[in-house]
């Protein structure tokens, strides 16, 4: 209903069906124009939560925000390539190790190590400290309570994310031997009020002793590279950069923040917030301007919930205006999903794993983040189409970068993360058509069923459409081996422009039609994809 | 929402043409371009009014006046937060209040408020580990509420040095200007009599000021483990009252005290007594010691007597059960209460004060404090508690309660009285912070209070 009236002002307003002109897909953006150095954005925690629970919270929905979709999108509706997203996955096989390497260009950090600072922010204790080779490193331990918990989530989560295409510092679960560890003369702290005090052994034998015992004097640590350029703070979650001529689509209408959403479901990346992002203001060959990062991805998987002591991590925003009212209002009958949650056995995990009916539609992170809530069904699909590329051995070479000792663990993490990969294709992908990698083929419009290729249903049908919505041509889909799982139809004849109406069907149950624009004729060719029309 | 229509920039013009798609993914696409970032769809028609844009265009202009006057009211708060986090104001005051590095000593000003009591501002000193095991040492002094004056100086230890000695002292001086007085007993007429009536015949509202100095000894052993502990020992207590005219008192609508009743019917109105009290007392709680069930069962009693002593001589004793019993998940629970006080001897031997009392936030929600007095009391509660936040738990609560002159009285005939209700518990696992109750009753009561730890108070606070 609300479609067909927007449909009704749509046309009221002259603007007729969206057309595509017939130029090459844009696959790359530039946004790396030079800029002057811009102020370093402040994160405070007070207000900042102030805002995204409550004030910032009430004005944004008295402005009445409507459901926009994604602004960056390409002809395909895909993301370019920008300083914000790199397609990796989503558009080029990765072979496993490809993927567990993940950003890093020089391996982990070599002893000895020296202190260079303590650590200021975050919940987790750690310093700053360089390697043998000068290389500089922020690190940090596990709890004591959780021994790998978020050393190896953070690295694990690091590299799926780098392989999803974002841009990520190079993580690494590495050993430090006691006796490999020093204090520069010159290390410093900071204080509780922020002032820098002398780093001394008392602070480092604190943060030693703040997390699990050694083996063998060897310590068990992530460390994180530091990036290259001037760090300028987080990027904000909605807005665009005031300093910053390349930032024009603003952050909320960003697909690839939107879409992370679905990501963040699948890693339980609940602990989204500015403090973890960051612009970094990079010199590449004299030409200065902001590149854009996610960092610290210790607190996903189960790190956030065992931190916090939240069981509801990753179920409900720390203050849910949805879920808690409800919850008083009910008084307490409803069961509430996350508390059917269980301890997996597994000190890494907690009870990340334990749920065995997730939804990905259920989960939520801890801090509301606002692209989050702008996301809608085809920037969900977006997301869903690269984590279902994931194959189990991408995801094992991955795991295996935690480095989990524990017994069954690293196979209980990819069990789950399969598991978790089914249920975003059975529910994003599955929303829509999920047809993709069009092309013209002898005259025929071919594509491929990737919920058939990738393993998310067995079989289907893909169906073409009248302008009345009459199928008048199908295709089987028999399974994800014969001919990759593409199907081709006949394209319509027409003077130069023709719209191809497709939709798959899994039995009785269509799935909503996609538009694919094409240039007929001679040079046939793919013009532009409507996914949701 | 209708697709966004792009333009796209003629610069682009004349680029070759080629297949967009491709059946794998591998092959590098030569399609590759650069452009501005928010022009890349590729349409052909430059994007339009919004159709909901303008439908909502009413609605948010309309909005945007509520929404400006919050921008205004955000301001200060925001640049507030801001000033606080970034000059780290919380972490100076903090230095400032606090003694020692690890916060157990300050000096620190008390303000609690509760729509039942008043607002009570003060200043207190105190130490919460002065041995090492917890030892906690107080001295407070506080004014408003419905203690005009109250100043407090305390030692409380469940283990001194480590030790299993429970040792408590409390020395309390508190001046209340204005009590209630309903008369003694359930089956009071509520009828008015004329002047000088006798209190168990005639239960009207009448206000008198107290002042009183209390002083508490106990002396024993804690014993147990986590999970099940226990505490037995003896308690010594002194205590001298005196009575006058409420304060603050507004003729022709309250009423004195003396100007209904008989004063020589209420024993030690006219004496200002002074009691001493020897008695037994030990406590028990049992519960999960893993936190994982909130299965918990707390048990208390007492029982002594005043020694002789000017001519008031009782026996007291008492005795209260709370179990909590795990509905489900751990953390809904259904809370059962049931306290039984008494006092006994001869009638004309046991000061009002005395006698133990129902109503009020603490006993009997939706009653008025002291609304019910007599030498054998009764109260019961089922409450439910359900958690909403990991800091907010609901309520809700049923208190039914009787007093009567005897044991006998309190079940042969019985008058019960029911309050009812529900309230919010803003909380910690370790600290209750504020509580917000509604309960029906004889009319109905909201309270809200900063300081909810007062319904877990003791005899010697409340009674």
């Amino acid at each position: 209903m609300k479609r067909w009236f927007a449909l009704a002002w749509f046309c009221l307003l002259g603007c007729g069906a969206p057309r595509f002109r017939d130029h090459p897909v844009v696959w790359s953006v530039d946004d790396t124009r030079a800029i002057p150095e811009p102020e370093e954005r402040e994160y405070l925690i007070k207000p900042y939560f102030a805002d995204i629970f409550a004030m910032r919270r009430l004005e944004r929905a008295l402005t009445l925000p409507d459901e926009e979709r994604a602004w960056n999108v390409n002809a395909l509706e895909e993301v370019p390539d920008s300083t914000w997203f790199q397609n990796r996955l989503g558009r080029r096989s990765m072979t496993p190790e490809e993927v567990a390497r993940g950003p890093d260009q020089k391996g982990p950090p070599k002893p000895p190590f020296v202190i260079k600072s303590g650590k200021v922010g975050g919940g987790a204790l750690g310093f700053v400290m360089k390697d043998a080779a000068g290389r500089s490193f922020l690190v940090k331990f596990d709890r004591k309570e959780n021994p790998e918990m978020q050393t190896g989530s953070n690295v694990v989560v690091n590299r799926l994310f780098h392989a999803f295409g974002f841009q990520v510092p190079a993580d690494y679960v590495i050993d430090l031997p006691a006796d490999q560890l020093t204090i520069d003369a010159e290390a410093t702290a900071r204080d509780e009020y922020g002032k820098k005090t002398p780093y001394t052994k008392a602070m480092l034998a604190e943060v030693l002793a703040g997390g699990p015992p050694p083996r063998d004097g060897v310590y068990r640590a992530t460390a994180s590279e530091y990036l290259s350029g001037v760090p300028k703070g987080g990027f904000s979650a909605e807005g665009v950069r005031d300093d910053d001529v390349n930032d024009v689509v603003p952050h909320q209408h960003r697909r690839e923040l939107r879409g992370l959403r679905v990501l963040a479901a699948w890693t339980n990346h609940t602990d989204m917030k500015e403090d973890n992002t960051l612009d970094m203001y990079v010199d590449d060959g004299g030409r200065k301007y902001l590149r854009h990062y996610l960092v610290d991805f210790g607190e996903a998987l189960g790190g956030h919930s065992a931190e916090k002591l939240r069981l509801e991590d990753g179920y409900e925003h720390y203050f849910d205006w949805q879920h808690q009212p409800r919850a008083l209002l009910t008084f307490g009958l409803e069961n509430r999903h996350w508390e059917n949650l269980k301890d997996t056995g597994f000190k890494a995990f907690g009870t990340f794993g334990s749920d065995i009916d997730w939804d990905p539609r259920s989960w939520r992170e801890a801090y509301p983040w606002y692209p989050f809530m702008e996301m809608d069904r085809t920037d969900a699909f977006w997301a869903a189409k690269i984590i279902v590329k994931f194959s189990r051995e991408q995801i094992e070479a991955v795991v295996e970068q935690g480095r989990f000792s524990e017994p069954g663990a690293a196979k209980f993490l990819v069990d789950v993360m399969e598991k978790r990969k089914q249920a975003i294709g059975r529910t994003y992908l599955e929303a829509l058509s999920p047809l993709d990698e069009f092309t013209v083929e002898n005259g025929k419009l071919c594509a491929t069923d990737i919920g058939v290729r990738y393993g998310v249903v067995r079989y289907g049908v893909i169906e073409r459409l009248n302008d009345g919505g009459d199928v008048v041509e199908s295709v089987d889909i028999l399974n994800r081996y014969a001919n990759g799982a593409r199907g081709c139809v006949k394209v319509p004849s027409a003077n130069g422009y023709a719209i191809v109406r497709l939709r798959s069907r899994r039995g009785d149950s269509v799935k909503p039609p996609l538009e694919v624009h094409l240039k007929t004729g001679d040079r046939a060719r793919v013009l532009g994809l409507i996914r949701d029309p | 929402m209708l697709l966004a229509c792009w333009a796209f920039h003629d610069e682009h013009a004349g680029a070759q043409p080629i297949d967009a798609g491709a059946p794998t993914q591998d092959q590098a696409d030569p399609a590759t371009r650069v452009v501005a970032p928010d022009l890349v769809r590729g349409l052909e028609e430059p994007r339009g009014i919004e159709a909901e844009d303008v439908a909502l265009a009413l609605p948010r202009a309309v909005l945007a006046v509520p929404n400006a006057f919050f921008g205004v009211l955000f301001t200060p708060l925001r640049e507030g937060l801001r000033y606080v986090e970034k000059h780290h104001v919380i972490e100076r005051v903090e230095d400032f209040i606090y003694l020692n590095d690890e916060h157990t000593a300050a000096i620190l000003p008390v303000i609690t408020l509760s729509t039942f009591f008043g607002a009570q501002i003060g200043v207190q000193a105190f130490h919460d580990n002065l041995g090492g095991h917890g030892e906690a040492g107080r001295i407070k002094a506080s004014w408003g509420a419905d203690r005009e004056q109250q100043y407090v100086v305390s030692f409380k230890a469940d283990h001194v040095g480590g030790s299993p000695l429970w040792v408590e002292s409390v020395t309390t001086f508190e001046d209340h200007p204005s009590i209630r007085f309903y008369g003694i007993g359930g089956d009071a007429s509520r009828q008015e009599l004329a002047r000088r009536a006798d209190p168990r015949e005639v239960s009207v509202r009448t206000l008198y000021a107290e002042q009183r100095f209390r002083q508490l000894l106990t002396v024993g052993g804690s014993f147990g483990e986590p999970g099940t502990e226990g505490q037995i020992g003896a308690r010594g207590r002194f205590k001298a009252y005196e009575f006058s005219d409420p304060r603050g008192f507004k003729p022709g609508v309250d009423r004195r005290l003396d100007d209904v009743y008989d004063t020589r019917k209420v024993v030690g109105y006219d004496d200002e007594p002074l009691v001493s009290e020897l008695e037994a007392v030990a406590n028990v709680a049992l519960r999960d010691p893993t936190g994982k069930s909130g299965h918990a069962f707390v048990g208390e009693a007492y029982g002594g007597g005043a020694l002789p002593f000017r001519d008031y001589r009782y026996a007291q004793f008492g005795a209260s059960l709370t179990g909590f019993i795990d509905l489900f998940h751990g953390n809904r629970l259904l809370v059962l209460r049931a306290v039984y006080q008494a006092v006994a001897g001869p009638s004309e031997n046991i000061p009002f004060v005395e006698l133990p009392s129902l109503g009020g936030p603490h006993r009997l929600r939706g009653y008025p404090q002291h609304r019910f007095l007599d030498e054998k009391a009764f109260v019961a509660t089922v409450e439910y508690q359900y958690p909403v936040h990991e800091y907010l738990a609901g309520t809700l609560f049923c208190d039914v309660g009787e007093v009567s002159e005897s044991f006998d009285g309190l079940f042969d005939n019985p008058k019960f009285h029911f309050g009812g209700g529900g309230g919010l518990i803003v909380r910690k696992k370790e600290k209750v912070y504020l509580s917000a109750e509604i309960a029906g009753g004889e009319g109905v009561q909201v309270v809200l209070t900063t300081d909810p730890l007062r319904a877990f108070a003791d005899r010697d606070d409340l009674l």
